[in-house]
């Protein structure tokens, strides 16, 4: 992101992304299996299924800008139903 | 309780402390006191009143008034009880021949200087002097006082000098020394109660006044908060409520909780009828202690404020006007609405929001509205924004989001961390206790950019301030438990017994690492590390350390993380679970808490028990009836992004402007927008409601019953002490929507919706109102264990079992500053105003706050050019349409690159309008603190508008009607003006010259400046922006660093900063300033202003030799006198110089064109009508129109004029031709 773009300005998904990243930041210092889960489950438990299945979207069209922590999370992210 | 309350007991002195108990006998009686108590008060506890003026039990005994005298038996004299300390075995008398002699004596010296107006004064009833008198049996006054402090005149009708009128400055209350005896208690509750020290005694002997500091200060000029305790204090009617003075004494008394702030302080609803008399801050409030603030104590004339909407409003979209309806036709509007959302887009399709205004017992109802009618769980709750990093955090370490202490435990700290709070301003009644604390000899650090008025006070003065770059607070906290650790102070016994060691070695070992290191860190925060280890050394081994934080750490990215880090220092110096010690979070608004507690959020059940849980949802389907979303829902940043996605359609939102509180305005606005239903439910017509389809109105807190819960998770009751104005209680409104929407509800009181609470929320479990009125209040968790509640968390063990210390990493914030936007920009808050300001902007407390400050480093100041009381106007990146709103004011002192604003009013609206989406990961928190803003922060102003006729910004003219006067004809006609508009141009964000421009080719403008000026070549200029916004042109020039250096550095040699070149005005600010208004009654003749015009030439001697000067002549019957210039606006000036202003029965005549700085010379001037040879702008006809001023323009000596604006002053007009 360059430092002069403001991040609203940017489409939901990007948002989203920048979102699952703090996250992934945030869980990237405890230790690697603990962080993996960590990040899963807070998704789980905070994301509602719109925001998850979104997330989904970009993991599926290949995860462009998510951090390797999120992707490696995702197979314990709850995909919600159609 | 309700409606009548024993009148609150004055014991006299306060209540000693001592676990050694003394027993002493009171006129015959045993009495068994502790150690410390005063005479005074042993004998009260007996039930026996000794006289007195100069003691009460919120202060310390001063031993005045030599009233309260008493006989011991076996001692000399006749001591004052209220000094005197009990003693074993101590055998008093209160009441003989002599002291009744003697009191009497008092009294009579007392009252010969005093006014005996006692009929018609207004502490009639309500007068301590007045029951003393009784009490005492005083029935002649033997003295005749030759002088006196209340006769305006002395005996021979000259002026008294020792009266003193009344100040009246104060809106809340009047100070009349004339009725003062000196008894100091105001001075000593300023003192002791409040920590301001605003009143002293000022002289000796006779001559001892009540002072408010200097001689010549008033309530208003001093130092005074307007807390109250004075006034509570006075015995007498000098210090008194004005409500008092203008409707008389009280006749009944309430107990209720303020809506202000999280401390939550305990009140008496004074009343008489239904009128509210005044709110007196309740002795026994286990919050409050007897003390308030003045928002709790004098502002609430906003439950009575006009603005207020009473009945409830409909319409079919947010484009029409609204329409007024019965509930009934509202509650049915609404339902359909929402039931035909969720029948096209599914039921996920709505959501609420709850309100940390409203009460426990409504915040429930929303979010079962939620659960139990919508079937989702879309609710969310402003805590979203101020406190889900503490939920999150404590949660994750200590085991539950809860607070760790009560309030009183402050009275046991030895050392007080405060970070990200500035409690003398938001929480000022916990402040005061903490200031108390503090002047015993506490110590203090202050963790906070600004230097706050908590770093600094009366008599106490923080040990260490750490002034941190904002949005470096993990950083810092890491560094105090880096030496902690480092350095071995960490207390390893608690840490062993009370926390999981495996966490806190892997804790260890991350905080031990070098770059956590106050000296590595230092880079990121600014502070000495020196002082950073000071600090971590004073806090690791004061003695009881405390932590009080407030949004300051959690309106932050890293909010969570920095909640983390509070717990793990508390941890690691073992300052959990006992008094004086713990994690504070001090909670924004009244109800944050409970509104958290009962469920608001859409991942959470009431109770903080996550929807996943069956358990936890077998509970409410069995009650409820129904089944409950297993899935979370939306918090209220993602309802607007789905809203702008199309798959989120209504709202119903409960006493919450998120448009105004929610930061992204744009963002929010864009959602609501997108919606099909929204429904607000508030008090006032509020930001958000511009976007709403339905409003109910709202009651306020004084019109029902519910219960608050406090920062220190303290249930306290709210009672209605008058009927809602609007005809129903707010938990009754959210009742009738869900019945409407099918729902089967039929609570027919509060407590019946607490008693549901209890039954599915353990930490509930033992709550009932019955219980309420026994004991006052309760602290959550109150069940089997806890029967009265829990005043200290973690006592024993963490909730969780064993503390958890959790890494914390620093991770930047994204917003970080830049050559274009060089400045990081903080909220805060100040003491008169609360949240966003709907409540006390409508009260008298604006006389303290009446617009928003931005507090700015000098030296950021001064390199814009800004000055004290400037206008300024902010930018970030993400608000290009920045608005022209406005603060003044350097008080404080931020570090430099660093500007603070309060956000009660519309700098709020800039500030919320500035941020991105940086959000707290953990808590989907929106980070507020940390915004940078553009260095545009400069002269500017509030540019003018274009002429409302102009088609937009960017038109060179516009047609404007106007009246043609020509042989003695007035025909009405359009005449094609050119515009002319506000046009900053700035150097890599820093302003340099603003002008009135026409608005066409400005890049060519701001190039040719540049060039022309000498401040950059060709070459050095990187990029122009021409920015329209709303209010003005925003022409951004770029420059290479070196020409942008070159053109501070030229700003700063200028007298002026360079101008428009035509008129010498050097800031929009100024350019586009109102004009006053002219109220001059001028009348003219259409054959004057002729006559005017013609008589013109004969005054212009260089013009007639240059052809080449502009002249300025004052008309008053004939040219009385006339100035000229090769500039106009210097022709003005002249002129205007040599009369004596105002000119209101004259009229200016120009020779020149009229620009809106010579509408406002004009104005300013007092000229009420201008004639001007040549044409105006689009601009000028609009600033004449709004002051008042009658503007005549191309008046000809022969051929007529033309007046655009106000021809009421044009008399003797023959005909009016209207023209089709």
């Amino acid at each position: 992101m360059s430092p002069d773009t403001c991040t609203h300005e940017t489409r939901p998904h990007d948002k989203l992304i920048v979102m699952a990243n703090q996250i992934a930041r945030f869980m990237e210092s405890k230790p690697h299996a603990e962080g993996v889960a960590g990040l899963a489950s807070h998704i789980n438990d905070f994301w509602e299924p719109r925001m998850r299945r979104q997330l989904f979207e970009v993991l599926d069209a290949g995860d462009a800008g998510l951090r390797p922590l999120v992707t490696e999370a995702a197979p314990l992210i709850r995909r919600p139903g159609a | 309780m309700k409606d009548f309350i024993i009148p609150d007991r004055d014991f006299g002195t306060p209540a000693a402390k001592s676990k050694v108990m003394v027993t002493l006998t009171i006129d015959g009686f045993d009495v068994t006191v502790p150690e410390g108590t005063s005479i005074m008060r042993a004998a009260a506890e007996i039930g026996i009143t000794v006289p007195k003026l100069c003691a009460t039990d919120s202060v310390d005994a001063f031993g005045s008034c030599r009233l309260c005298l008493v006989e011991i038996e076996g001692r000399n004299g006749t001591p004052a009880s209220c000094t005197t300390p009990v003693a074993p075995g101590l055998r008093v008398t209160t009441q003989n021949a002599k002291l009744k002699k003697l009191r009497r004596g008092v009294m009579e010296l007392y009252i010969s200087d005093h006014p005996l107006d006692c009929l018609t004064c207004s502490a009639n009833g309500d007068c301590e002097l007045q029951d003393m008198a009784g009490a005492v049996g005083l029935r002649d006054v033997r003295y005749q006082a030759v002088e006196t402090h209340f006769k305006p005149k002395d005996t021979s009708g000259e002026a008294n000098r020792h009266w003193t009128p009344k100040d009246d400055s104060n809106p809340y209350f009047s100070y009349d020394p004339a009725k003062c005896i000196v008894c100091s208690r105001c001075v000593l509750a300023c003192e002791e109660v409040q920590g301001t020290f605003a009143l002293t005694i000022q002289g000796r002997g006779f001559d001892s006044r009540v002072s408010f500091g200097a001689k010549t200060d008033t309530a208003m000029t001093s130092d005074c908060v307007s807390c109250g305790a004075c006034v509570q204090a006075c015995p007498t009617a000098t210090l008194q409520e004005k409500s008092i003075i203008d409707i008389g004494t009280p006749e009944r008394s309430v107990i209720t909780t303020c809506a202000y702030c999280g401390v939550g302080c305990s009140f008496k609803a004074e009343m008489r009828g239904d009128e509210l008399v005044r709110m007196v801050p309740y002795k026994h409030g286990k919050a409050n202690r007897g003390h308030s603030c003045v928002k709790g104590r004098f502002a609430y004339g906003y439950a009575t404020h006009k603005d207020r909407i009473l009945k409830p409003m409909i319409r079919e979209a947010i484009s029409d006007p609204w329409r007024e309806v019965t509930w009934d036709e509202a509650m049915a509007f609404a339902a359909a609405r929402m039931k035909g959302i969720q029948a096209k887009y599914g039921q996920q399709s709505v959501g609420v929001i709850t309100s940390s205004r409203c009460t426990n017992e409504e915040a429930y109802l929303v979010q079962k509205l939620a659960r139990a009618v919508f079937l989702n769980n879309n609710t969310d709750t402003c805590a979203r924004v101020c406190h889900s990093p503490t939920g999150y955090g404590l949660g994750q370490t200590f085991g539950t989001s809860a607070g760790t202490q009560d309030f009183d435990s402050v009275e046991h700290t030895d050392v007080v961390i405060v970070i990200g709070a500035n409690p003398v301003n938001g929480h000022p009644v916990f402040a005061s206790r903490l200031k108390k604390r503090l002047r015993q000899g506490a110590k203090l650090i202050v963790i906070d950019p600004r230097r706050t008025e908590m770093v600094e006070g009366p008599h106490y003065k923080a040990d260490h301030h750490l002034p941190v770059r904002p949005g470096t607070n993990v950083a810092i906290i890491s560094a105090m438990a880096h030496v902690i650790v480092t350095e071995g102070l960490m207390d390893e016994a608690f840490i062993r017994e009370r926390c999981d060691w495996d966490a806190f070695q892997d804790y260890a070992e991350f905080i031990a690492a070098p770059h956590h290191a106050p000296e590595a860190v230092e880079l990121l925060t600014g502070v000495p590390a020196a002082d950073v280890r000071a600090a971590a050394r004073l806090f690791a081994k004061g003695g009881n350390g405390a932590i009080y934080y407030g949004l300051g750490v959690t309106e932050h990215s890293q909010g969570s993380t920095t909640v983390i880090g509070i717990a793990n220092l508390a941890m690691l110096t073992g300052n959990v679970g006992r008094p004086g010690v713990g994690v504070n979070p001090l909670r924004g608004q009244n109800n944050v808490q409970g509104s958290c507690d009962m469920g608001s959020f859409p991942h959470e059940l009431p109770g903080y028990r996550h929807v996943k849980n069956d358990d936890a949802r077998a509970v409410f389907e069995r009650v409820w009836g129904v089944q409950i979303d297993n899935e979370p829902g939306l918090r209220i940043p993602n309802m607007l992004d789905a809203a702008v996605e199309g798959t989120f359609k209504g709202l119903y939102c409960q006493g919450e402007d998120i448009l105004q509180s929610d930061p992204d305005t744009k963002h929010v606005a864009a959602g609501l927008a997108a919606m099909e239903c929204v429904i607000v439910h508030d008090l006032f017509l509020n930001e958000t409601a511009n976007y709403a389809h339905v409003f109910f109105p709202g009651s306020s807190f004084l019109e029902k019953d519910g219960t608050f819960t406090n920062a220190e998770r303290r249930i306290n009751r709210v009672r209605r002490v008058m009927a809602p104005k609007q005809g129903y209680a707010d938990w009754e409104v959210t009742q009738l929507f869900a019945r409407a929407m099918g729902a089967e509800w039929h609570y027919t009181h509060p407590s019946q919706i607490m008693d549901e609470i209890a039954l599915t929320t353990p930490s509930f479990a033992g709550v009932s109102y019955e219980k309420l009125e026994t004991l006052g209040s309760v602290q959550w968790p109150c069940n089997e264990a806890n029967p009265e509640g829990t005043p200290m968390m973690h006592v024993d063990g963490f909730v969780r079992g064993k503390g958890r210390f959790i890494r914390t990493e620093y991770l930047p914030t994204d917003e970080k500053t830049g050559p274009r936007f060089p400045l990081l920009l903080t909220t805060g808050r100040i003491l008169s105003q609360y949240n966003v300001g709907a409540q006390t902007r409508r009260t008298a407390n604006v006389v303290w706050h009446a617009e928003d400050v931005l507090e700015i480093h000098p030296h950021d100041a001064e390199v814009r050019g800004i000055r004290q009381g400037d206008w300024v106007r902010l930018a970030s990146r993400c608000a290009t349409d920045r608005q022209g709103v406005a603060g003044r004011g350097l008080y404080h002192l931020p570090p430099p690159r660093n500007a603070g604003q309060c956000h009660h009013h519309r700098f709020q609206r800039l500030g919320h309008q500035l941020p991105g989406i940086q959000g707290d990961g953990g808590a989907g928190q929106p980070d507020q603190r940390a915004e940078r803003l553009a260095a545009r922060l400069c002269r500017p102003h509030r540019p003018v508008a274009p002429h409302p006729a102009c088609g937009g910004m960017m038109e060179t003219r516009a047609p404007l009607p106007k009246l043609s006067f020509a042989g003695g004809v007035a025909r009405a006609g359009t005449r094609v003006l050119p515009a002319e508009v506000a046009v900053a141009l700035s150097y890599n964000g820093s302003t340099h010259a603003v002008m009135m421009a026409t608005p066409a080719d400005l890049t060519d403008f701001a190039r040719g400046f540049t060039l022309a000026e000498g401040i950059a070549t060709l070459a050095e200029i990187e990029r122009i922006d021409v920015v329209e916004t709303p209010l003005g042109i925003d022409v951004q020039a770029w420059l290479v660093d070196a020409a942008a250096a070159r053109a501070v550095a030229r700003r700063r040699r200028m007298a002026g900063p360079v101008g428009c070149g035509l008129c010498g005005i050097d800031s929009l600010e100024e350019a586009v300033r109102a004009a006053p208004r002219v109220t001059g009654d001028l009348r003219m003749t259409p054959a004057q202003v002729m006559a005017a015009v013609a008589a013109l030439p004969a005054h212009q001697p260089l013009h007639d030799a240059t052809r080449a000067a502009h002249c300025a002549a004052l008309w008053q019957g004939d040219i009385r006198l006339s100035r000229e210039d090769v500039g106009r606006h210097n022709a003005v000036d002249k002129l205007v110089g040599a009369i004596a202003l105002p000119a209101s029965e004259a009229a200016l005549v120009l020779t020149s064109r009229v620009s809106i700085d010579l509408v406002q010379k004009a104005c300013t001037a007092g000229f009420p009508v201008l004639i001007a040879v040549s044409a105006p702008t689009a601009a000028a006809v609009a600033m004449a129109d709004a002051a008042g001023l009658t503007l005549i323009c191309n008046a000809r000596q022969q051929g007529g004029f033309d007046c655009y604006t106000h021809p009421h002053r044009l008399t003797d007009i023959t005909e009016v031709a209207h023209v089709a």
